[in-house]
């Protein structure tokens, strides 16, 4: 079996590559012993198979994390057969640290120089030959987000396997510059060490300008401390209603099932004299129960579109810096914003947005506070239901004491789980980049989004399914009970 | 002077990013490193304070850039 392993630091288009090459064919699991995802998945190029690895996401090897230690045993083990290091090309000097860090292990590797889309357009030129020459590997200059270039990084990665490279060069370390404890002025002295090395590979091979970064009028405006907060809300808000467009026809013919296909099913049934229980597992268990499904799926599709494009142009990560300040209250950074606005759309949708988060303690104390949020449909069902029984302004305080006990509940499950889930002295702050603004690769998107949706049709008819049977098979419910119970969170959606 | 208190557009180099080993692991394969050369692009109140360095526009948060010990140059 070929096994190829992609390394690469968060921001390199590392899952984008991951998932353009094996599509559907993935598998998301756990590393033996450790709560960290592993995700593998296979593609086949002419008439051979390869296992494809994604690597966990950190940005250097040097050990300090469950991620990257995995990453660090997963290479040294000699269990992959080829390393894809992907950097970004937009900020070569930077992301080449990751190459750096790789460069002491001998194993066979190429170079791909992903998102040069966005370094060209910044008129930056790369000597791909020249860094491949010093390198000794193979450097493939690359743009992932618009699924072109996927044969001849398959074609590269068949020829690499037969004949295969490494790296003939490595940055020198080791040299302890006396400061501080040991470990620290090591950990220094060979960042700087990395560094160094990489400003001589790149030397002639591209050229950094040292010009000064200008905030661009937009930018100044959306990173301000109050006006940029009510932009960013406002500009999730638009999403929302995106998304909602998004996702209305495929409801609205989701809704259409049940009441189309349930009579005519019934009646042919009976018709051919099949048991009555019979008969309503068809014409109404499972013309529901998809219903219910297609309504979920299509909740996921929507905020994924909208979150998917939000986040490839840049805007999440300028989202996260303006709320880092009030994430980390509650023992989070700024990043958690991604998943907990998500979540006010769907709460499945946010609770899979977690992925995003540096380690598995932050992954699920945000996934708890993304249970206190509420989601679209029960934004829609609060003041429905309290308008039933409470007048104007009892309806409005009710939604505000909701909305209220929503902040304590997030405060209160930061204060119980917090702790233990991320230790005080393992809290880290926000470090993260603002990627530039980048052009949106819309079939990229739509694509991901079809991915994560269809997942969740699969998950969602197996618990649907379980459920259903359940309630249907309780024998003082009516029928139209278990039915009624599941079409609430959907239902008044579908009417707006 | 601290990272925190420099103020925006003004340029510096960083001369010491504390002992604590995970910090400067983050920090270094960042970008980050003692020596490098960076400009404050924005420092607001409250709100992380945006770096730029190495072609890269940082967002680090406050408590952190209270850490870090810079010197300021000019010109």
């Amino acid at each position: 079996m070929n096994c190829v392993a992609l390394l690469g630091q968060p921001n390199s288009g590392k899952s984008t590559v991951f998932n353009q090459l094996t599509g559907s064919r993935q598998h998301v699991g756990n590393w033996p012993g450790k709560t960290v995802e592993k995700k593998d998945g296979t593609y086949s190029y002419n008439n051979a198979k390869y296992t494809l690895v994604d690597l966990p996401g950190s940005y250097g090897l040097s050990g300090n994390s469950d991620e990257e230690i995995i990453t660090e045993k997963f290479i040294k083990g000699g269990e992959a057969d080829l390393v894809c290091v992907l950097v970004d090309a937009s900020q070569l000097e930077r992301s080449m640290y990751m190459l750096a860090d790789f460069a002491g292990m001998d194993v066979p590797a190429i170079l791909i120089l992903n998102m040069m889309d966005v370094a060209t357009g910044q008129g930056k030129k790369i000597d791909d030959k020249l860094l491949s020459e010093r390198l000794g590997i193979p450097v493939l200059p690359f743009t992932a987000a618009d699924g072109k270039g996927f044969e001849g990084l398959k074609a590269l990665i068949e020829k690499e396997l037969k004949t295969p490279h490494k790296l003939i060069t490595a940055p020198e370390l080791g040299q302890a510059n006396g400061s501080g404890s040991a470990d620290s002025g090591k950990m220094l002295s060979d960042g700087n060490a990395k560094y160094a090395w990489i400003s001589e590979v790149l030397e002639n091979v591209t050229k950094t300008s040292g010009e000064d970064y200008k905030l661009s009028k937009f930018d100044n405006v959306l990173l301000g401390p109050f006006w940029g907060k009510v932009a960013t809300i406002g500009i999730i808000l638009v999403g929302f209603l995106a998304a909602m467009l998004i996702m209305s026809p495929f409801m609205s013919v989701a809704s259409m099932l049940p009441k189309l296909l349930g009579a005519p099913i019934a009646n042919f049934l009976t018709g051919l004299h099949v048991h009555p229980w019979l008969v309503s597992v068809f014409s109404l268990l499972i013309p529901n129960t998809i219903y219910f499904c297609i309504s979920m799926a299509a909740f996921v599709f929507g905020v994924n579109i909208v979150f998917g494009f939000l986040e490839e142009i840049g805007f999440l990560a300028r989202a996260a810096y303006q709320f880092d300040g009030a994430l980390s209250k509650l023992g989070l950074q700024g990043k958690a914003v991604a998943p907990i606005l998500m979540g006010m759309g769907c709460t499945i949708g946010g609770a899979s947005g977690t992925r995003v988060m540096d380690n598995w303690g932050q992954k699920m104390l945000t996934m708890m506070v993304v249970w206190a949020v509420p989601c679209a449909s029960i934004w829609s069902v609060m003041p429905v239901i309290s308008g039933m029984f409470f007048p104007a302004w009892g309806t409005a305080l009710v939604c505000l004491g909701i909305v209220a006990y929503i902040f304590v509940l997030m405060f209160v499950v930061s204060r119980v789980f917090g702790k233990k889930l991320v230790p005080e002295d393992s809290r880290s702050g926000m470090i993260m980049e603002l990627p530039p603004y980048h052009k949106a690769h819309w079939k990229y998107i739509i694509k991901e989004a079809w991915i994560k949706c269809f997942d969740m049709f699969k998950r969602a008819l197996k618990t649907v399914t379980l459920v259903s049977v359940i309630f249907w098979r309780f024998p003082s419910a009516p029928p139209e009970m278990w039915r009624a119970v599941f079409c609430i969170r959907s239902e008044p959606l579908l009417n707006l | 002077m601290k990272l925190s208190e420099m103020k925006a557009s003004s340029h510096g180099t960083v001369s010491s990013l504390g002992r604590d080993e995970r910090f400067l692991n983050r920090i270094t394969s960042i970008g980050l490193t003692e020596g490098a050369r960076f400009q404050v692009v924005k420092n607001d109140r409250k709100m992380p304070v945006l770096v730029y360095v190495r072609e890269t526009l940082l967002a680090l948060n406050r408590k952190d850039c209270e850490k870090i010990e810079v010197m300021e140059v000019r010109g």
